[in-house]
């Protein structure tokens, strides 16, 4: 700030007044130059001004420029709003075993398709595609290629190296879509559980994977649901013991020269299902067509286990025994006519080997008597019959979570006639499935409550609103069951520590005229273990066993179905975790066979 | 003063511009960051679904009974039978007192 210099300083005035000279003149010289001072201040601050102009016009010039250079100078980059979504791999849940271990699963692969219009070198493609895919037909291809379509599938799904081998070709016209693929990594131990899928809608970009059979087609909509993706359909199942269970059956099935065998290993007390074989079986990662011709209960889609209906035989007969304690008619020691044969109208019931006049209730069934169960069920009229039959599930289709289940109705008798009555007591003239009679042989051992078979884990177990036998029958038909092992007809069935009981059954099967085959049988051994608290019931069946023992063929249950049966208890007991107990009361040792 | 106000409400203008381009080139990378990650996830995804497919294959009951089958001699692997299940009476305790506490447990335990 400068010093505001007065117009009139008082020191020139007197000196100008003391030379006579005017003073006004000093003080117009004083104004000048303060007019001056003031002229070159707005001149300076005028051209800072000006300076400060350019220089921010320099500057926004320069900014102007350099942006318009860099976005010159940048690779364009679209604006986008939000971050791309992740993109969902596994679009079909999968399935896993009680104990998480994965049955079925996605894959990521990859599918073939043609677009003849933008092909380069049609006759090329056709020679490189046979080169890599020997099952391709040359003159189709090039049929394909050359006519009008404009879009043809080649292959649904292509491994890694074919895919490779594909993409060298360089033909423009072969494309290759992604595609998802149902994979079982197990191969075909679970395969009629299991069932399979194909490819629904299928696009270029992905394919719809939807269940054919099995658990697949039962629970496809759950599977399929995109909220399910992380939940897998957790089944009953347990991995292990249905792969040994498999092993053990299919060496049974040879040794015993049967045309087909199954296998249904069942909880006791709930009715889940830890495993079920049906063999001869199938890969589900390549499932096989539907026969066109034969019997379609003839081929390896059929699931014998849930699906097939058999005459069971004997096995029923602890049904008649129970049904016999419930009413009270009879206990384990009332004493049964067994004279045989029984002879009614003009039919003839025998029994294997003559046991004499008279055997009690558990001997009936530790013997298997046809005569003496036979009386026993006549006495007790054919409605009552019925009646328990039916409150066990035995005449109902089987309420299993299989579409092939819902095919699966028991063949009842046409007409209920006396001799209905006589022959289902020993179980001929009724056909069931063996998860039928695995769901009513829990009912026998488990206290009495009736179960509800299942495949998934997560169902409730019975209460007592599905009670059908009591306490005290149940504990007695264990006893007559314990007792077949011990002494009676299954007695190859005992496994040392796990007090195996159940009841064997030799069916005649029925031919195509009616009639009976002479020597085709069914044999099947029904069994729980361990007894003294049964936990497990297993249903062993075997379709046309035969084998020579001692220079005579055999083919009873007790020869064939039972020493099966006795080898998948010793192995898949201890996989279950189940303790062998070692202070129980003594095996049976003498071996006594009968029919039926 | 006036002159003092304008610089600082200048400066401001130029600290707040600066800011902003800052922000919006930081978010631009966290951006292709995420994505970058994001793919990674999926491939991460992808490989973890293979490998999980490749586990359940390579120890399929039937595979490992086959390996085991196979170097019987050196892994001595066999199937359970109930003959393999032993008791806790069959295991030497020591005949001092914790051996006999230990005996005690057991024999409550039965």
């Amino acid at each position: 700030m400068q010093i505001r210099r007065p117009l009139r300083p008082l020191l020139r005035i007197l000196k100008a007044r003391s030379v006579g000279l005017d003073p006004a003149l000093v003080e117009a010289e004083e104004r000048a130059a303060r007019l001056r001072q003031q002229r070159a201040a707005e001149k300076r601050r005028a051209e800072r001004r000006i300076g400060l102009m350019i220089a921010l016009f320099g500057l926004s010039f320069v900014a102007v420029g350099a942006k318009m250079g860099m976005v010159a100078m940048q690779e364009p980059v679209e604006p986008r709003s939000a971050v791309h979504a992740p993109v969902i791999i596994n679009q079909r849940a999968n399935i896993v075993d009680r104990n998480g271990a994965i049955l079925a699963t996605n894959l990521a692969t990859a599918s073939l398709y043609a677009r003849p219009q933008i092909m380069a070198d049609p006759a090329g493609a056709v020679a490189g595609l046979i080169r890599i895919f020997p099952d391709l037909e040359a003159e189709k291809l090039e049929k394909l290629f050359t006519g009008r379509r404009t879009f043809v599938w080649l292959k649904p799904k292509l491994s890694p190296e074919q895919q490779q081998a594909v993409l060298d070709l360089g033909e423009p016209g072969l494309l290759i879509g992604p595609r998802e693929l149902r994979l079982y990594p197990n191969g075909a131990f679970a395969a009629h559980i299991l069932g399979g899928t194909r490819f629904g809608d299928q696009g270029v970009r992905s394919a719809e994977l939807v269940g054919v059979a099995g658990v697949e087609l039962q629970f496809d909509e759950y599977l399929r649901d995109p909220a399910n993706a992380e939940n897998p359909l957790r089944l009953s199942i347990d991995l292990t013991v249905q792969s040994a269970m498999r092993q053990a059956l299919e060496g049974g099935m040879q040794l015993m020269g049967a045309k087909a065998a199954m296998g249904v290993l069942m909880e006791a007390d709930t009715g889940r299902i830890i495993s079920m074989v049906s063999l001869p079986d199938f890969d589900p990662n390549h499932r096989p067509n539907p026969p066109v011709s034969g019997d379609p209960a003839d081929s390896p889609l059929f699931n014998r286990a849930a699906q097939g209906t058999y005459e069971l035989g004997s096995t029923f007969k602890i049904f008649t025994a129970a049904q016999a304690m419930e009413a009270g008619v009879a206990t384990p020691d009332t004493m049964l006519n067994s004279q045989a044969p029984l002879i009614w109208r003009n039919f003839k019931i025998r029994d294997f080997r003559d046991y004499g006049p008279r055997l009690s209730l558990r001997d009936v069934i530790v013997k298997s008597s046809n005569v003496g169960i036979a009386r026993l069920a006549m006495g007790m009229g054919d409605q009552a019959q019925q009646d328990f039959l039916r409150s066990l599930g035995l005449m109902e289709r089987l309420p299993l979570e299989l579409p092939e289940s819902r095919l699966s109705t028991p063949i009842l008798p046409r007409r209920w006639s006396e001799i209905s009555t006589l022959t289902v007591s020993y179980g001929q003239g009724i056909a069931v499935t063996p998860v039928h009679l695995a769901a009513a042989y829990a009912a026998m051992v488990n206290g009495g409550l009736r179960v509800r078979p299942t495949l998934l884990n997560d169902t409730l177990p019975p209460t007592e609103a599905d009670r059908v036998i009591s306490e005290s029958t149940s504990l007695a038909a264990r006893d007559m069951l314990r007792q077949v092992v011990v002494r009676g007809t299954a007695s190859m069935g005992e496994v040392e520590g796990y007090e195996v009981g159940g009841k064997t059954g030799t069916a005649d099967k029925p031919n195509p005229q009616g009639a009976y085959y002479e020597d085709k049988v069914i044999g099947t051994f029904a069994s729980a273990f361990p007894m003294s608290d049964p936990r497990y019931v297993l249903v062993v069946s075997l379709d046309e066993p035969e084998i020579e023992i001692a220079g005579e063929a055999r083919r009873t249950a007790g020869w064939t179905a039972v020493p099966v049966a006795r080898e998948v208890i010793r192995r898949i007991a201890p996989l279950l975790g189940l303790r062998p107990n070692r202070n129980n009361e003594t095996s049976g040792t003498s071996i006594v066979l009968t029919r039926n | 003063m006036k002159s003092f106000l304008y610089l600082l409400a200048g400066v401001a203008v130029v600290l707040a511009a600066s800011k902003t381009y800052q922000i919006n080139y930081d978010v631009q990378q966290a951006e292709m960051r995420v994505s970058k990650l994001l793919r990674q996830i999926d491939k991460e995804r992808e490989a973890i679904a293979v490998l999980e497919v490749e586990w359940a294959y390579l120890s399929r009951p039937e595979r490992l009974r086959a390996l085991a089958f196979t170097y019987y001699d050196e892994l001595g692997l066999d199937k359970i039978y109930a003959e393999n299940f032993g008791d806790i009476s069959e295991v030497p305790m020591p005949p001092d007192e914790i051996g006999q506490a230990v005996r005690q447990i057991v024999a409550r335990m039965n």
